[in-house]
């Protein structure tokens, strides 16, 4: 039966979201083009609306749902491997940032593609980054709509087709009213959301719990496993606690969604301001959801699905009004993601794979934009009618790809002046080839994750062949 | 960009990353049979809170509005 006290404030949120992106789109600016105005909105953001707008485009539903889901199972030692992601702004804007901006500047790109095509002038590294980028946002869409329909559903009541029509529906709006600019805009409100929610989660907790120090003695009653960095079993081994350093820590600089974002940036005083700001709510916005999730565990002996951790906590140590307010914030953790890559997945489709091969006109542009985005919101919402158990897993690997496709050739195509496209091309091919069979295979060397051979097989291949390309144009 | 040298940022980014992953990796290696302090284990302390606290307050400083360069 639906719960109409806890639905009634997320219907109100979604409509305030709804309500913002329209007034974002109305202050986006005229003079551009509608591609650049569109999958860009122009270099407008500050320093704090970039902050935002990257932690809440990185942190999704692994990080609200998965993530806390993973802490509740494995302890402490999940909250020590989440907070590898702490560095995400530094590294992101601290190390692409200026030369991507100034690449976006220069050449007018739009996106991450743009970027490699001005870099690496290849048509073929076009298409199989295209293609890789397509392929795991689409999966990365399927996970975030069916974390956020789940946890709809769970919580008011609402039947899961319905909870993912409604969460869906919502994301296509918005996505579709105002591009770029909408979704940065929205991705900042969401950003507020969710630290308010981490933070009165987490007082809540505590109080509920009668204090950290009793909630933790509990946990030591269950298993003192919880407590340890090792995590029971010694899951978190040392090898795995490090391959995360790849996965979630330096390889995040290969991710085009987050990469996207320093090209919007309005100047340098915005970008150091959004390097400072955006650690601090990287802070807030995964320590204090994966330690919660721990302390579930002492709270919530008993639970039918980690994901569902959160939210139900949200709805055990809060009243019911408040609670539904406070679903607000997963809830916007995974819309500020999905929406960035069914945008960058719309201007890959229309703008970088499209528009290089048929010559198309600003009204062909957005008719086939919004066609595509239509399209892909459509099939990842059949997709998600299906849906996984633990999306922290599917999430990892999506994320493994992109960055095994992505990480050299944006690296060292910014800092290498001799890189070209024989090497990038063959640091993608074995990157994603080498991750995929590993993942497949089970194949873990000395028990670290696929991503650390693959990386390291992927930027062995582009130094290797570099040497049978052409220098390209720096 | 005006003020910003992209070869010494990166660099200073990469830098205080690694100091993080250092500090990070103390709690764990040096405090993992420690007492627990607060209700917590002294190497969550030094791992999960001080260290990104630390590396929140060192970015601010060095990115402070001066300049970095």
């Amino acid at each position: 039966m639906t719960n109409w006290s806890l639905l009634a404030p997320i219907l109100l949120y979604l409509i305030a979201t709804l309500g913002l992106s329209r007034y974002a789109a109305s202050r986006g600016a005229s003079e551009s083009s509608f591609e650049r105005r569109y999958f860009l909105g122009g270099q407008f953001m500050s320093g704090p609306l970039l902050a935002f707008a990257l932690v809440t485009t990185y942190t999704s539903a692994s990080s609200f749902i998965g993530g806390p889901g993973a802490a509740y199972n494995f302890g402490l030692g999940w909250v020590l491997l989440a907070m590898i992601q702490v560095p995400v702004a530094i590294l992101t804007l601290g190390v692409i940032g200026p030369k991507i901006w100034r690449l976006a500047k220069q050449h007018q790109a739009v996106t991450i593609l743009d970027i490699l095509e001005q870099r690496y002038h290849s048509k073929t590294l076009l298409v199989i980054a295209g293609i890789s980028l397509v392929g795991a946002f689409m999966g990365m869409v399927v996970v975030q709509f069916t974390g956020g329909a789940r946890m709809l559903s769970v919580m008011t009541g609402v039947e899961y087709h319905w909870a993912l029509a409604l969460f869906v529906g919502t994301v296509l709006i918005y996505t579709l009213w105002g591009g770029f600019r909408a979704v940065s805009y929205t991705d900042a409100l969401q950003g507020l959301v969710m630290v308010f929610g981490t933070v009165a989660l987490f007082i809540a907790v505590l109080n509920y719990g009668g204090g950290m120090s009793a909630i933790t003695a509990k946990l030591h009653e269950i298993d003192p496993a919880l407590l340890s960095h090792r995590g029971p079993n010694d899951f978190l081994s040392w090898p795995f606690l490090l391959s995360f350093w790849v996965l979630v820590g330096f390889g995040t600089l290969g991710l085009p969604h987050t990469a996207l974002r320093a090209m919007a940036v309005k100047d340098g005083r915005a970008l150091k301001q959004a390097m400072v700001l955006g650690s601090m709510v990287s802070v807030v916005v995964i320590l204090l959801p994966h330690l919660s999730g721990v302390l579930a565990r002492a709270i919530l002996p008993e639970i039918d699905s980690p994901d569902n951790v959160l939210p139900k906590l949200m709805i055990t140590v809060f009243p019911p009004l408040l609670g539904g307010l406070l679903l607000a914030a997963p809830l916007a953790a995974i819309m500020s993601s999905v929406d960035s890559m069914l945008l960058q997945t719309g201007s890959t489709l229309v703008s970088d794979l499209a528009g290089r091969f048929a010559e198309l006109n600003e009204s062909q542009q957005r008719r086939l934009s919004h066609l595509t985005m239509l399209l892909l919101v459509a099939g990842s919402g059949l997709m998600a009618l299906n849906p996984p158990q633990m999306i922290v897993w599917l999430n990892l690997g999506a994320f493994g790809v992109l960055q095994a496709v992505f990480l050299w050739p944006i690296i060292l195509g910014l800092f290498w002046p001799k890189a070209n496209a024989s090497g990038a091309i063959s640091a993608m091919l074995v990157g994603a080839g080498g991750f995929l069979w590993m993942l497949n295979s089970g194949f873990k060397p000395f028990g670290i994750h696929p991503i650390v051979p693959a990386l390291a097989a992927s930027g062995a291949a582009f130094v290797l062949f570099n040497r049978l390309g052409k220098a390209c144009d720096a | 960009m005006h003020g910003i040298n992209p070869t010494k940022l990166a660099l200073g980014a990469i830098a205080l990353t690694l100091g993080y992953v250092v500090v990070w990796l103390a709690g764990p290696l040096l405090l993992a049979d420690a007492p627990m302090w607060l209700g917590l284990p002294l190497w969550f302390w030094l791992s999960c809170i001080v260290a990104p606290i630390a590396f929140c307050l060192i970015a601010a400083y060095w990115l402070r509005e001066r300049g970095n360069d």
